[in-house]
């Protein structure tokens, strides 16, 4: 009689922890913002088994880091070029560095972001370099336009949709303003601060290119870029005949 | 504290059926059927039997650790379901499992606090335990480090350490050697003196001849005959004869060797 | 909290911290750490974003993997070891008893959660990290998912037959309990009634770790305020309905 009435006590603890739990689920209802897309949306291709293991293991956002590791190492991995043939040999033609068509890389982008479509720093660096690198414009506004419907607070996707529409048109003045708001994002890639900093350079506007590469020199944590930077800030420090800062 | 009729242990009709599951099976095995006798406080109460009778069986029942399947079981009067009768009793197992992770010092002080020994009296009490079993000097070592020997009797210090009036000890001369075996049969004397109840389990029947007052037989999970010390004292031998003669005369056939 | 539950919650850590496969795992999780540096130093701009994911994923994996084998052997080897006697003879409730193992087991693992913690704070502040509360948001949801799941394989260490198939369940669960999303959206989408009633029950049985994996959303724990104290209450919900099946089944146990 005693056991039974404390194995119904018992019962009645697990039922009420139950109900409060599941009270507690209904009454805060997950918010939209932790809703990621389903599995089928996810970019499989090579590397499925490590991304399927990791959205299992709860590990979304180190998945995608991988992913975006992996993503860098593509794009800086130099593509074979056209090469030349003698002695009945082909000699493949290392391209430099970015150099090549890279015909997967909106495919390595969209890999990331639909495993973490939180990753903002990754849609911005993807559409830069489609955009002014790769020149696959469209390619590009597919992949902002894909960070507008899952990110619609982030606005930085509409200014860059707005400038590659505008470098489409050829209004340097319009695309240098927008991406001088861009760069102020902290989750700016240094890449699009190198876009800026070139496209400066290219229109002859020496100063103001000059301004750009030192804040990419202080704000890149990728030392490549930083090589980069100083490179450029030592040339256009020669051009304006300003001592090297 | 709620005493009954002068009894330390009352064990009343219990049978204790064990079950288990194999390949889809049940299987059911007897530990001990109809058991029933009471242990007068201030006795020294010796469960002589064979291995496999149901010694253990007894005292793990008698602990609350296994429960009956039939009948029920008091200590000094408490059901043994209400938490009183626990703290009335000091136990020793035949080989005391202890926390090798544990110092000695910190392993009295764990088991003091469980048996509800004040904090105020919990230090001297440990000093004390110690110093009865005489490892005060290794108070501070990690039982992983101790021999056999050592182990028993910090085995001996944890069943004393709260002072109860009820101590049960698991076959507590197996494997000692004779130095140990005299040293374990002083304690348990020494303890009677003082008025405690001791209920030990045991095939050495040299050994409780000569301390015990009274001697339940267990055969085959049933309590053949409790002798008293008058029917033994007389002459020596005496005790293992009677337990010769309800052994068989219980089981009903010769014995083996004598086949 | 009673006294006695108490000493056993204090014993229980004293013999973790003691144990070595929790030294070994405490090495390993530096090991990790360090690593994770180099690995982070190929995530160019995102250098530490690729540190701070590798950092918590490490501490939660280091944390569940101590915490599911100590839990699954938690009582069962004090019951093979027999050592579990001369603490059950006692005037404790085996509440009290299991209670306490299962605290000094959260104590012990919040500790080496904290000690991770403070180590990828230090390596994450020398690379130039700014604080983010929300990193503390991250640490504490993911010490709610081991409570959850500590609970639960503690609960199945009594249910199953063995330890290995109590361990196999419990990872097992694990995963299902990061796959809600897709079970929700499997139910709903079934066309057999029985089918549907199946997964949903799945659903809201299994463990939904969805509720707790705010690590994964570092930028949005701002915004969720009310959604924290839902879940923790989720969690603490959850480890109190374990804790009890696991006290029905632990109170009839022989030993």
């Amino acid at each position: 009689m005693e056991q039974r009435s404390s194995m119904i006590q018992l019962a009645m603890v697990v039922a009420c922890t139950i109900a409060v739990g599941v009270a507690a689920s209904l009454r805060f209802p997950q918010p939209a913002a932790l809703n990621f897309p389903p599995l089928n949306e996810l970019r499989f291709g090579d590397h499925a088994l490590m991304d399927v293991g990791g959205v299992f293991l709860g590990l979304r956002r180190l998945t995608a880091d991988l992913a975006w590791i992996q993503l860098l190492l593509y794009y800086g991995t130099p593509e074979e070029g056209p090469g030349e043939e003698s002695g009945g040999h082909h000699h493949p033609d290392p391209l430099s560095y970015g150099g090549g068509r890279y015909e997967r890389f909106l495919e390595y982008c969209q890999r990331v972001v639909r495993i973490d479509p939180s990753f903002i720093t990754a849609y911005l660096y993807g559409a830069g370099a489609l955009a002014w690198n790769l020149k696959r414009s469209d390619e590009a506004v597919e992949l902002l336009q894909e960070g507008v419907q899952r990110n619609p607070q982030a606005w930085q996707f509409h200014k860059y949709l707005a400038a590659i529409g505008f470098k489409q048109r050829g209004e340097f003045a319009k695309v240098a303003s927008l991406l001088e708001e861009a760069i102020r994002d902290p989750a700016c890639p240094s890449m699009v601060i190198n876009i800026l900093g070139n496209t400066y350079k290219d229109e002859g506007r020496y100063p103001e290119a000059l301004r750009v590469f030192l804040e990419l020199y202080d704000r890149a944590k990728d030392p490549e870029y930083q090589t980069t930077a100083l490179k450029q800030i030592r040339w256009l420090s020669e051009r304006l005949h300003l001592p090297f800062p | 504290m709620n005493f009954n009729t002068g009894n330390a242990i009352v064990v009343d009709h219990v049978t204790k059926v064990y079950r288990s599951r194999h390949l889809g099976r049940l299987r059911l095995t007897v530990g001990v059927t109809d058991l029933t006798f009471a242990v007068r406080e201030g006795e020294l109460f010796g469960l002589l039997g064979l291995n496999g009778s149901g010694k253990t069986t007894t005292i793990k029942l008698i602990l609350g650790l296994l429960f009956p399947t039939h009948g029920a079981l008091s200590l000094f009067g408490h059901p043994l379901s209400h938490r009183e009768a626990r703290s009335l009793v000091g136990y020793l197992p035949e080989i005391p499992s202890l926390y090798r992770y544990l110092t000695a010092e910190e392993i009295l002080r764990l088991y003091g606090e469980l048996s509800e020994l004040p904090s105020t009296v919990l230090p001297r009490r440990i000093d004390e335990a110690l110093a009865l079993v005489h490892l005060e000097e290794h108070r501070r070592r990690r039982l992983q480090e101790f021999s056999k020997g050592m182990l028993q009797r910090v085995g001996i210090a944890q069943a004393l350490l709260h002072d109860p009036p009820l101590l049960i000890f698991d076959e507590p001369i197996t494997g000692l050697d004779p130095l140990g075996l005299k040293e374990m049969r002083q304690i348990i004397v020494m303890l009677n003196q003082r008025g405690k109840t001791v209920f030990f389990s045991s095939h050495s029947i040299s050994e409780v001849e000569r301390i015990c007052h009274r001697v339940g037989i267990l055969v085959r999970g049933r309590l053949a005959r409790i002798l008293d010390q008058a029917e033994w004292s007389q002459r020596e031998g005496a005790l293992e004869a009677l337990f010769m003669d309800t052994v068989q005369s219980t089981v009903g056939t010769a014995t083996p060797a004598s086949r | 909290m009673t006294a006695k539950a108490l000493s056993i919650t204090r014993y229980t850590v004293i013999q973790l911290f003691r144990n070595k496969l929790f030294s070994i795992l405490g090495i390993f999780g530096c090991i990790l750490l360090g690593a994770s540096l180099l690995i982070a130093s190929l995530g160019g701009d995102q250098q530490l974003r690729v540190l701070l994911d590798l950092g918590l994923a490490c501490l939660e994996f280091l944390a569940l993997v101590s915490g599911v084998f100590a839990a699954v052997t938690l009582i069962l080897e004090e019951m093979e070891a027999r050592t579990i006697a001369l603490v059950l003879i006692r005037p404790l409730h085996r509440a009290e008893y299991l209670v306490g193992r299962f605290l000094g087991l959260l104590t012990a693992l919040l500790l080496s959660m904290g000690i991770m913690a403070a180590l990828h704070l230090g390596l994450l502040f020398f690379k130039g990290w700014r604080w983010d509360a929300s990193y503390l948001v991250a640490v504490a949801f993911s010490a709610g998912k081991i409570m959850v799941i500590t609970s639960l394989a503690l609960f199945l260490s009594l249910f199953a037959t063995s330890s290995i198939s109590a361990l196999t369940l419990t990872f097992f669960l694990w995963v299902l309990g990061h796959f809600s999303q897709e079970l929700k959206f499997l139910a709903n989408k079934t066309g057999y009634p029985a089918f549907t009633a199946l997964v949903k029950a799945i659903y809201y049985v299994v463990p939904n770790f969805a509720y707790l994996n705010l690590k994964d959303h570092l930028e949005g724990t701002g915004v969720m305020g009310r959604w924290l104290g839902g879940a923790a209450l989720y969690a603490v919900c959850y480890t109190v309905a374990c804790l009890t099946l696991a006290l029905g089944l632990f109170r009839r146990k022989e030993f």
